[in-house]
């Protein structure tokens, strides 16, 4: 198995190094431009108290962090290219679990007939069958006009990033695949594809999956405004498990769409279907769901615009279970811009429920959320209050409250531009059936303070506030915060727009009553400076 | 299925008036003479991408910016389409053909913004409404790596801000598993969490027909509202975004998701080829945080998607003389119902000890029992491996109070909580005999696994 596993892998490092190799040759066209950035910086974390080694996510000591991306596009000939490569590098673990590591590795050749795609390879055959990048390569053929056709086929292995070819295991998820899409008329196309992924390699006892998905999707514009797109696919394979069983599943997954966008309204209309055995490797689908959603954003004048929702979902599609549980969401928004003759004010306010009902649970949620900007003489503001009714039946009946506002200010003291700002934020939730009633509460609060000085193109900014979670049973919480981060351009850097950067920040967490077995108290801070470019 | 009707039928009323001059979801605007049926920019639909767009330098296929649209009359034939890209100070001419579709390249400059319209005349002279075409197109230096790091950034933001509004201004329309799904999950997110701190590099960065793929390796760190601790995770997930005017917005997540963990296994739709077994922070269906190893994480996904629960049910049995006045009633936690059909139920009950005040019954088909005691069923989160009693000629008390593990002969697990038992009598005077009625809540797991 692991020598099959290399030869694959070699076949296609083998094609990737070529791609690469013909990067110096391409260089040398006549019309050819390269570009990069690049930004590196370090970090020194300091965390400390007793409960510092499980509770922070921070790692402790120098830390250095290196991100570089180079693109290339030009024309060689009849073809036009492009190319990508990037790649990372750093020893903190929490950033990465590899010290170097790379990132993109890409090249593309069209003549606007013919294009070829090799190393990271994304070509969307529909939702359900491909959405998904592959390391690999594609092919496509494209003749244009009302009758047009397209012609794709990709190749490659699906991993999520290239270390996975080297040291970083993963399940090797070998992909071939292919649609064409054709179009009838100028309104019309239709696409049929199929693709094939097989599983090779089991990491860490996971299922092996085996399946070929086959699709059709098209799109119709019958009249100006109005969109119709549908897919529909079939997905038929078998799941090899760690104890040595083979599963074979088989599944569809439908989906319609229709969509009128002309003057204030924007209407969708959308259903969809998808069997509880439907599984996708490389798409995006939710098994065990049948869905139906309508849409409606309208934009009554030009301060007033209204969106409305209703949406429907169950699962048990196949009534393979004992009972079906049906979930709503209806919602409506409506957004004024300038209430009250305001001119930098704008108003929102939405309702939304969420109602879940089988034989076995009725819940009925609701969600009601205001919010309010404007500026009064010097100061900005943004308030935002929300509601969320919560009850369950016989389970759970309960209410919490969000609310919180800003002030924010701007002054310009010779060259320097001071822009001040003030929170105060609170969450209060109240538990009506606990034992006790119970009343938990999070409050809180902070002081900003921008300090900008454009003539010598430094930006930066300040911050320092608690927050405090307040527990009618359990563990209070309190967070003490400071942070601070400096940009600065010098004009030595400016013909490869750089930038250098100083951030620092410290958080100290307190915990009443401490946990049994000692106290959970810590502090982290973390200082960084860094340079970043573009070229 | 009445769903799928509806939806044709809707659909079908659609298709069927699109021959009338009025169209109500355009409101009047087919009453034009000459329209644009669509126009796109790159791929991406005109209409979608606001008044104004973005495309990034590293996007351009050759380095060009492709228009293509369809135009439609109402008489006569097209005149021809012409773009202008200097807020119609000139216009150029664009390739079409006699059945309305045109086509328009350019090779653009980076960091220009294009004031762009797009004019459609036919033979007669007749335009289309050229203020309606405006479009702000911005050709960016940024990289599609950057894009994709500004669009995470930002909806890290307004997640650690707790601001719902503000982070699904970053989601697509489209998003895979329906943005109100993904709404109302990180509203929940935000009950239950405080102190949200989030960092991620990217591993993996791809551009293509399908927007943009982005792999990232996350780090985090939170606290819980419920008790007050403070967890912490890493990990590795995707993102699938596609592009607006607004830049990339989010269309789909795969699991260990980042946000919207409230509602896991309805927000992602699918699981990353994990490469390694890290502990990974979930949400159970009760709403606690819990760090558990990625493999058991994705099976808990399964299990709170599958597993089946009730309250309140009552179980009903009448005893006297020695004989059951009706078949004793017993509980299939496969079917969730209560029955009196000895094949199928786990257990049955036929009478009540009045000094403990519980009820008393029997195991039926294979299946064993295991008393957990004094606990309640939400704070079972893992039926025991062992320590079953299978004795079916062995009576049980189910006292009130205690939840009840059961290994079911198919080889499942459930648990039984018992709520109450009541022993009823009939009134002084009257012939009858005395009932037991047992109320419990259960769960039921279908998938094998021992997990709640």
């Amino acid at each position: 198995m692991k020598r099959l596993r290399s030869i694959r892998r070699l076949q296609l490092l083998t094609a990737l190094v070529a791609v690469v190799a013909l990067a110096p040759a391409a260089s040398q066209a006549a019309e050819h431009e390269i570009h990069g950035s690049n930004d590196f910086s370090l970090t020194y974390n300091d965390v400390s108290g007793p409960g510092a080694g499980s509770q922070s996510s921070l790692t402790e000591g120098a830390r250095y962090l290196e991100i570089l991306n180079l693109f290339g596009n030009g024309r060689l000939g009849e073809f036009d290219y492009n190319w990508t490569v990037g790649a990372k590098s750093t020893d903190d673990r929490r950033n990465d679990i590899k010290n170097t590591s790379l990132t993109n590795l890409q090249g593309r050749f069209t003549n606007k007939v013919h294009t070829l795609t090799v190393g990271d390879t994304f070509e969307s055959f529909s939702q359900y069958a491909l959405n998904t990048a592959i390391k690999g390569g594609s092919y496509k053929y494209t003749r244009e006009g009302e009758f047009g056709t397209s012609l794709t086929a990709v190749s490659g292995i699906a991993y999520s990033r290239w270390d996975n070819f080297w040291g970083v295991d993963a399940v090797e998820r070998q992909v071939f695949g292919g649609k064409i899409k054709q179009n009838l008329g100028s309104d019309l196309w239709v696409g049929f594809s199929g693709v094939q992924t097989t599983d090779h390699v089991r990491v860490m006892g996971s299922e092996l999956v085996d399946e070929q998905t086959y699709t059709v999707d098209f799109e119709y514009r019958p009249i100006p405004g109005l969109t119709i797109q549908g897919e529909s696919s079939w997905a038929d394979g078998g799941v090899s498990t760690q104890d040595g069983q083979y599963n074979e599943f088989n599944g569809n997954a439908s989906k319609l769409v229709a969509i009128g966008d002309g003057g204030p309204s924007r209407v969708t209309l959308e259903y969809e279907r998808v069997e509880p055995n439907f599984r996708t490797m490389l798409g995006s689908a939710t098994p065990d769901r049948e869905k139906a959603k309508a849409k409606w954003r309208y934009k009554y004048t030009k301060n007033l615009s209204i969106t409305s929702a209703m949406l429907w979902y169950h699962d048990n599609v196949d009534g393979q279970k004992s009972y079906t549980t049906d979930h709503y969401k209806p919602e409506i928004g409506v957004t004024i811009k300038r209430p009250f003759k305001r001119q930098y004010a704008v108003a929102d306010i939405s309702y939304k429920l969420d109602r879940t009902s089988s034989q076995t649970i009725d819940t009925l949620d609701q969600f009601v959320n205001t919010s309010y900007r404007d500026r009064f003489g010097l100061f900005d503001s943004d308030t935002n209050f929300g509601i969320i009714f919560y009850d369950t039946k016989n389970s759970r009946r309960a209410q919490e409250y969000t609310y919180n506002t800003s002030l924010s200010s701007r002054h310009t003291l010779g060259r320097v531009v001071l822009k001040p700002s003030i929170y105060l934020g609170g969450w209060t939730s109240n538990e009506e059936l606990a034992a006790p009633q119970a009343t938990d509460q999070i409050y809180e609060y902070s002081f900003g303070l921008g300090v900008d000085i454009p003539t010598i193109k430094i930006t930066s900014n300040f911050k320092i506030g608690e927050n405090r979670l307040v527990k009618e049973a359990g563990t209070d919480t309190t967070k003490t915060f400071a942070n601070m981060n400096i940009f600065w351009r010098p004009d030595m850097l400016t013909k490869v727009q750089g930038m250098l950067y100083a951030k620092a920040s410290t958080n100290d967490f307190r915990y009443d009553p401490n946990a049994v077995g000692g106290s959970q108290d810590f502090r982290e801070t973390s200082l960084t400076s860094g340079i970043s470019m573009q070229f | 299925m009445n769903a799928l009707k509806l939806f044709t039928v809707i659909l079908l009323c659609l298709m069927l008036t699109s021959k009338a001059e009025a169209k109500w979801w355009i409101f009047g605007q087919a009453n034009e003479e000459v329209s644009i049926s669509y126009l796109y920019v790159n791929d991406i639909p005109y209409e979608e991408s606001g008044p104004k767009l973005t495309v990034y330098r590293d996007m351009l296929a050759g380095g060009e910016v492709v228009l293509r649209g369809k135009a439609r009359i109402s008489k006569g034939k097209i005149g021809g389409a012409s773009v202008s890209l200097d807020n119609r100070e000139t216009w150029k001419e664009a390739q079409s053909s006699t059945d309305g579709a045109f086509e328009y390249r350019f090779r653009p400059e980076t960091g220009k913004t294009y004031v762009m319209y797009v004019e459609v005349v036919d033979t007669a002279g007749k335009s289309n409404d050229i203020e309606s075409t405006r479009k702000e197109l911005t050709i960016s230096e940024g990289s599609f790596q950057n894009q994709v790091r500004e669009a995470l950034n930002a909806m890290i933001a307004a997640y650690r801000a707790e601001d719902p509004a503000a982070f699904m201004r970053y989601v697509s329309e489209d998003f895979a598993a329906d943005p109100a799904i993904l709404d109302r999950a990180i509203r929940r997110d935000f009950a239950l969490f405080d102190n949200i701190d989030l960092r991620y590099t990217l591993n993996n960065v791809a551009s293509g027909s399908g927007g943009l793929f982005a792999s990232i390796s996350f780090n985090r760190q939170i606290t819980s509202s419920r008790d007050g601790k403070t967890y912490r995770d890493k990990g590795t997930t995707e993102f699938v975004f596609r592009l607006t005017d607004q830049g990339p917005k989010v269309f789909s997540m795969k699991f260990p998701l980042i946000f919207g963990l409230s509602d896991s296994e309805e927000i992602a739709t699918g699981t990353v080829n994990a490469i390694s077994n890290e502990p990974t922070i979930v949400i159970s269906s009760s709403g606690n945080i819990e760090i558990i190893p990625f493999n058991e994480a994705v099976n808990g996904i399964t299990a709170d998607a599958t597993i089946e629960s009730g309250f309140n049910i009552v179980i009903a049995s009448t005893i006297g003389g020695g004989q059951f006045q009706q078949p004793p009633q017993g509980f299939d936690f496969v079917t969730g119902q209560v029955s009196d059909v000895s094949g199928s139920v786990a257990f049955i009950i036929t009478g009540g000890d009045e000094v403990q005040q519980a009820a008393y019954g029997f195991l039926q088909n294979g299946a064993s029992i295991n008393d957990l005691g004094s606990v309640s069923l939400s704070s079972v989160s893992q039926a025991p491996e062992s320590g079953y009693d299978s004795n079916s000629t062995q009576g049980y008390n189910f006292v009130p109070g205690h939840t009840y593990a059961f290994l079911l002969s198919n080889g499942k697990y459930a648990l039984m909580n018992v709520k109450s038992v009541i022993m009823s009598y009939p009134p002084t005077g009257i012939t009858g005999y005395p009932t037991t009625t047992m109320r419990i809540d259960y769960k039921y797991q279908p998938n094998g696994s021992r997990n709640f």
